[in-house]
């Protein structure tokens, strides 16, 4: 700051620097304001619409506690429909494939299940669904889909049911070998021990 | 430099640049006194903290559970336990902070019905805003932060039901499961005897030296002690306490009222019932009612039970036998009126008491009693005995503690002083339970430096409430190593059967190579002295009339190709050991019979896939999540 300057000179250059700049500043405040007005909306209008969700999840696992099987498959359908952008949709799902499971229509639990992998990025939630989804492929005999999901469970806290699955996987494909170290690791992770023994010392000699 | 600074620094412009700076100074300082003096939180969990509040909180729940289930908290290592405490609520708000990623949330009015749900804060069945007050200040809880914490719970609540009951195993794994489950083995075994081979060994002298000298330290006596002991009890106290015939009396006086037994009366009644909301206009139509079945009974003589019988259709009208009848037990009025009667069978006008109007009926009269003071005489000495024993005792005991730790190195002063018997135990060790010994104090205090090194005398123990003892050492014998003599028996033992061991490993061996080479346990039965051969029926894993031992090795083989078989070495329980071979694996039944059976193990089973991924679920976001404990305030 080199020129000195009188109070005066001072207000003179305040005043035409608000002139060219003020109505800049003036939009600017007014936008702000408008963004935070609308940010607060939004977040209370997504609030309102998650806890509409929950509403219906909470009267949908009282149902599941009740075994009121077409009462739980109704709000599942009310959450996959209206609230499919929320957590509480995923859940739901995966309510109904366990459903579908007992009532012995595996390929409609197949079809819930990758309803919900579909919508879930959660990694571990991921890893949840695929192993299920391997599950009902490796009872349905479709070997290599069930594979593919294994290979894609990806978090290292499944290791042991992933490895016991793909030993079931293997084993049904008669390829003893890789069965056995595949129980094996389970084993080292920590799985079910009695099951993965079991399974372990009843695999057939390979020749 | 500041000059010129100051100089331009005046009018407005000051002013304005003084307001702007004094505004984060404001602020910085309110921050500090919101805070109330500093971080207190146990651990971090990303973003949210455990307060020390909620960590002491949960640790005394801890250990009051603990104690419900009979353990005895203060025998567990303190700090494992407040680590597995704090583990717990590190885990739980991994849940929350989860769950509130995954955009999970409750209304405020889902969060209303479960308070009100809550039987802790209703009253008769409904919610009481009192009462939720009062139990929240009980526990400690402000209401903002009780429901904050409630509403993380439910949502956490939320994600783990859905996770757990959503896990499901297919028939095929429940089948697999089964056909494992129920498996049967088809095979047979030839047993070899230790015993024979234990007969025919023979041990020479060197041997037994050379096992003595290698094996020094597992034939030592155990360190021992002998000690003196004064004892204090109450019950030996009041032996020595004579009751003269003034305070028995004067005790008699005090408990006469105790002692005795009232009047009791037993009684029937009528009852004309008056509902608790009844106007007047009822209240006195119910009593002219009871009026009136009053005089029936009293001026024209009707029988009371029959007045009762022939009343009993209306809904109002109710009586009967009530039974004996205790002073203080019954409505006053009802009482007063009862025992204002004078003689068995009278009755009494219409009584008013809360359940309406009664006519009352004397039935009998048990008349109260006060005992003698011969009757009572030896139970109200007992106690006046016990009472004055207990006094001096506690006097005694402390002149015990005091003497012998002033002179701390004999008993004599003490037992001088409070007249005892210095009395002596038996050589014990750290194992011993017998006498004195059998005391864990006294064992432990009896080993400890001060006394057994030092020679002092122990503190005073109170081993039981009434019984002080004072101990020190009067010998010591140090651990020793016991003479060859004492343990040959022992190593004789031992070493037979070492080497029958090892020689029947060399036949087993030798059994098994034959019989890869083709030879049947049969043959090899035959052929070999002391064996047995056993072909059982095909096993289950559950068999009880086979050794678990050779039934685990059974089920540990590797299936056999059809037609093969497969063996192996397996020891017995008695230290036998046998040759098994294993001809075939029966797969079990896929579905048990029970349809019940079937979906409880469907059930058991999907609850522990599903807990178990639900766990590991949780393990995934808690690595992702900073968490920073602070060792130094869980104490």
């Amino acid at each position: 700051m080199a020129a000195n300057y009188s109070d005066q000179e001072q207000v003179d250059k305040i005043k035409d620097w608000l002139k060219t700049n003020g109505p800049g500043i003036i939009a600017g405040v007014v936008l702000g304001l408008i963004a935070i007005g609308g940010w607060q909306w939004w977040q209370s209008r997504t609030q309102a619409h998650a806890e509409a969700a929950s509403g219906y999840y909470s009267a949908m696992l009282e149902a599941v506690s009740l075994g009121d099987t077409s009462q739980v498959r109704r709000h599942a359908t009310v959450l996959a429909d209206e609230f499919d952008n929320t957590y509480y949709a995923v859940l739901g799902a995966l309510l109904v494939a366990r459903l579908d499971i007992e009532a012995g229509e595996q390929d409609a639990a197949i079809s819930q299940l990758q309803w919900a992998l579909a919508q879930t990025k959660d990694e571990a939630l991921q890893s949840v669904i695929r192993l299920r989804l391997a599950r009902v492929l490796l009872a349905e005999q479709q070997l290599d889909q069930a594979s593919t999901q294994l290979d894609q469970v990806t978090a290292v806290q499944f290791t042991a049911e992933r490895a016991e699955l793909q030993g079931d996987v293997y084993r049904a494909r008669e390829q003893l070998d890789q069965a056995r170290r595949a129980y094996e690791t389970a084993l080292n992770a920590g799985g079910g021990q009695q099951r993965l023994r079991w399974k372990l010392d009843s695999l057939p000699e390979t020749l | 430099m500041l000059l010129a600074i100051r100089e331009r620094l005046t009018g407005w412009v000051a002013y304005t640049i003084v307001i702007l700076l004094s505004v984060p100074f404001a602020l910085w300082g309110i921050n500090s006194y919101l805070d109330g003096g500093g971080p207190t939180e146990v651990a971090k969990v990303g973003k949210a903290e455990i307060s020390q509040n909620e960590f002491q909180r949960a640790f005394r729940q801890q250990l009051s559970m603990l104690q419900e289930q009979g353990i005895d908290p203060s025998r567990l290592d303190d700090q494992l336990l407040r680590r597995s405490v704090l583990e717990q609520l590190i885990n739980t708000r991994v849940i929350e902070q989860t769950s509130r990623v995954l955009g999970l949330r409750v209304s405020d009015q889902q969060l209303n019905q479960m308070i009100r749900s809550i039987p802790a804060f209703q009253d008769n069945g409904r919610f009481d805003m009192e009462r939720y007050q009062r139990r929240l200040l009980q526990e400690g809880y402000s209401a903002v932060g009780f429901e904050h914490m409630l509403r993380e719970s439910l949502v956490a609540e939320q994600l783990q039901q859905g996770m757990i009951e959503s896990a499901f195993l297919t028939d095929a794994d429940l089948q697999h499961y089964l056909s494992l489950q129920n498996q049967q083995r088809r095979f047979e075994y030839l047993v070899f005897s230790l015993d024979a081979h234990r007969q025919e060994v023979s041990i020479d002298e060197s041997a037994i030296t050379e096992y003595y000298q290698a094996n020094q330290d597992m034939f030592l006596s155990p360190e021992q002690v002998r000690l003196e002991y004064l004892e204090l009890t109450v019950d030996e106290l009041a032996a020595t306490i004579e009751i003269d015939e003034d305070a028995l009396q004067a005790e008699y006086q005090r408990r006469s009222a105790q002692l005795s037994v009232p009047e009791r009366r037993s009684a029937s009644h009528i009852l004309v019932r008056v509902a608790d909301e009844a106007d007047d206009s009822m209240v006195a139509e119910a009593q002219s009612q009871a009026e009136q079945l009053y005089q029936q009974i009293d001026t024209e003589g009707a029988e009371f039970a029959a007045v009762l019988e022939a009343n009993l259709t209306q809904p109002h009208i109710e009586g009967g036998e009530l039974g004996t009848i205790e002073p203080g037990l019954m409505d006053p009025g009802f009482e007063d009126a009862l025992f204002a009667l004078d003689e068995v069978g009278a009755i009494t006008p219409p009584v008013r008491t809360r359940f309406g109007f009664h006519i009352i009926r004397l039935d009998s009269i048990r008349a109260g009693q006060t005992p003698a003071l011969d009757e009572v005489r030896e139970e109200l000495e007992r106690d006046l005995r016990m009472t004055r024993a207990e006094r001096q005792f506690f006097d005694a005991a402390e002149t015990l503690a005091n003497i012998t730790f002033e002179q701390p190195d004999s008993l004599f002063p003490a037992a001088e002083m409070l007249d005892l018997t210095i009395r002596e135990s038996e050589w014990m060790d750290r194992s011993s339970r017998s006498g004195i010994a059998r005391h864990e104090q006294v064992r432990d205090v009896a080993f400890s430096p001060d006394v057994l090194l030092d020679r002092l005398n122990s503190p005073a123990l109170e081993i039981e409430p009434g019984h002080v003892v004072v101990v020190r050492v009067a010998d010591h014998q140090p651990a020793d190593t016991l003479a060859l003599e004492e343990v040959r028996e022992q190593i004789v033992e031992t070493l037979r059967d070492q080497y029958a061991t090892e020689r029947l490993q060399l036949e087993l061996e030798e059994a098994l190579t034959m019989a890869r080479e083709g030879t049947s346990l049969h043959t090899l039965a035959e052929e070999t002295a002391d064996t047995t051969l056993h072909q059982p029926e095909p096993v289950t894993r559950t068999a009880d009339d086979v050794d678990p031992v050779l039934l685990g090795a059974v089920f540990q083989l590797t299936p056999p190709q059809p037609g093969a078989v497969h063996y192996a070495i397996s020891e017995l329980s008695d230290g036998d050991q046998a040759l098994l071979a294993l001809h075939e694996v029966v797969p079990g039944a896929a579905t048990p019979e029970d349809e019940a059976a079937l979906a409880e193990l469907r059930d058991q089973l999907g609850f522990r896939t599903g807990d178990e991924q639900f766990r590991n679920f949780i393990e995934h976001h808690r690595e992702q999540l900073n968490i920073r404990i602070r060792e130094s305030r869980l104490q």
